[in-house]
């Protein structure tokens, strides 16, 4: 069974560029060895399989860019995170996965069948990857790829009116569904009104907000409770029941590997309709090494009656495999904690399709 | 420049140089509270390639008992000179003790900014008025 993933896999770098196997390699390899492998044991199927039923995947949560937009420190941090030997060459690493083509190769390896794609604008943590980019990268599969449009938020003081007007500007583009905020990337409290504008786009035009909640292990990042808690942004949910606020990372502490503030995700589901949760990074090696802390957090969402709120991400690409290996913990974690395959399938893609109004892939 | 300090830092295999600027930071901090004051120094900008340059960019952080008002400030710093320019000085009191400004249910605490001129100076006199309530160092409210 290895192997034949290893086929699969390999398949698909090829198509998607990455050419670390000749086709007549892969040819030879398949057809010629005798072997009584056939290609219907070949799965390039979208989706899993979950207790018998295949269900589509949709990840919400993967970021596109450029390594030179990535402030230093950042950079650093993130090479110190990729595996050897690929951790020699961070740059070629990262261009390689941020890129659409990589994005896509690592789609297909994960067999996810869509994604959305985040512009960010945290030019002190994460750095810059523009809507204009996005944009862009979601034309290369118009079918498979969506983007959340953001906004600069650093120069609030001289350029609001003018960033609000370029928000609703990469929104009017048909593939860009969503906002991305991150107030412990970008610097400003959830409960300050002045940045209530932004909620009042997302409801004027139906494109939910996703907001970053808990901490975060990037330098730079602001670590106190009103940018990472997201008791905080408590005003701006009742303010606005037009717009839709989806949760990111259920509020974990990426410091401490804790639960954080999960407890307040649910609370703030469980009081109003208009909040959503997203489980992407929490469960991965790296933050849970065990996987308890996705399972518990899955595992309470559930009993919290909460599973039509649940959007799947996984904050891909990070390094290569990690978009298919968050979605086989996620999976895991999900079995353990007793979701059914109705359910299942909600977090995977049916959440997402209803909240976002997107059609499944074909 | 001879309370200038060159530092060498290492950092693994990599050898950064830092150029600190020493700054001495007098003057008062006016609030109608008492509490601890909980202090930021920023750079007004911070360079960074292209885009990646931003307004403020905290390099330290000190916290001061405050029993009346006005407080006599006497701070100095080490001013790293590579990151950026320009001094700005943010400062919120914790009246409830809680180590959270304006933690959701809790008393409204007040805080200030003040943008210095002429930097870099070693000497820098400043008159902090903690007088917006609930208000993080990047409000546009200041």
């Amino acid at each position: 069974m290895k192997v034949f993933t290893w086929v699969c896999d390999g398949f698909n770098r090829h198509r998607s560029g990455f050419r670390t196997i000749s086709t007549a390699l892969w040819l030879t390899w398949v057809c010629g060895t005798g072997l009584s492998l056939s290609l219907s044991g070949c799965d390039t199927a979208k989706g899993i399989d979950y207790d018998g039923r295949r269900i589509l995947v949709v990840d919400m949560h993967l970021h596109p860019g450029e390594w030179d937009a990535i402030p230093e420190d950042t950079r650093k941090f993130i090479g110190s995170r990729f595996p050897f030997p690929l951790s020699l060459n961070p740059k070629t690493t990262a261009e390689g996965i941020l890129s659409a083509e990589g994005i896509l190769s690592e789609l297909d390896k994960a067999r996810v069948s869509q994604a959305v794609l985040f512009a960010v604008y945290a030019p002190r943590t994460v750095g810059i990857a523009t809507n204009e980019r996005v944009i862009a990268d979601t034309a290369t599969a118009p079918d498979r790829l969506f983007g959340l449009a953001s906004l600069r938020i650093d120069n609030f003081r001289t350029e609001k009116d003018a960033e609000l007007q370029r928000l609703r500007t990469a929104l009017a583009n048909p593939s860009m569904i969503g906002i991305k905020l991150a107030h412990a990337h970008q610097h400003f409290r959830m409960d300050d009104p002045t940045y209530f504008g932004i909620y009042q786009v997302s409801s004027d035009l139906k494109k939910p907000v996703y907001l970053h909640t808990g901490s975060s292990p990037f330098p730079g990042t602001s670590s106190e409770a009103p940018y990472t808690d997201p008791t905080y942004l408590e005003p701006a949910v009742k303010a606005y029941p037009g717009a839709i606020f989806i949760l990111g990372h259920l509020g974990y502490d990426f410091t401490d590997q804790q639960s954080g503030s999960l407890e307040a995700c649910i609370r703030l589901a469980k009081t109003y309709s208009n909040v959503y949760l997203e489980p992407s990074a929490l469960g991965s090696k790296g933050s849970d090494p065990t996987g308890e802390n996705l399972k518990t957090a899955m595992q309470k969402i559930r009993d919290a009656g909460l599973v039509d709120r649940v959007i799947y991400g996984s904050d891909g690409p990070q390094s290569p495999g990690f978009v298919k290996d968050y979605l086989s913990r996620t999976v895991t974690a999900m079995k353990a904690s007793g979701y059914t395959a109705d359910e299942a399938q909600s977090v995977f893609s049916g959440n997402f399709a209803r909240v976002f109004r997107v059609a499944p892939a074909k | 420049m001879k309370r200038a300090l060159l530092a060498l830092a290492f950092c693994g295999c990599v050898n950064d140089d830092i150029v600190l600027y020493e700054t001495r930071v007098r003057g008062t901090v006016t609030a109608m509270a008492a509490g601890t004051l909980h202090l930021e120094f920023h750079h007004e900008t911070s360079f960074g390639q292209r885009a990646l340059a931003h307004p403020l960019g905290l390099f330290e952080r000190r916290v001061r008992t405050v029993s009346q008002s006005p407080y006599s400030l006497d701070e100095t710093v080490l001013y790293p000179q590579q990151k950026g320019d320009g001094l700005v000085i943010y400062g919120w009191l914790d009246i409830d003790g809680d180590g959270v400004l304006c933690a959701p249910g809790k008393t409204p605490e007040p805080a200030g900014l003040f943008r210095t001129v002429g930097f870099p100076s070693h000497n820098v006199n400043i008159s902090l008025l903690l007088d917006r309530q609930c208000l993080g160092s990047e409000s546009p409210g200041f």
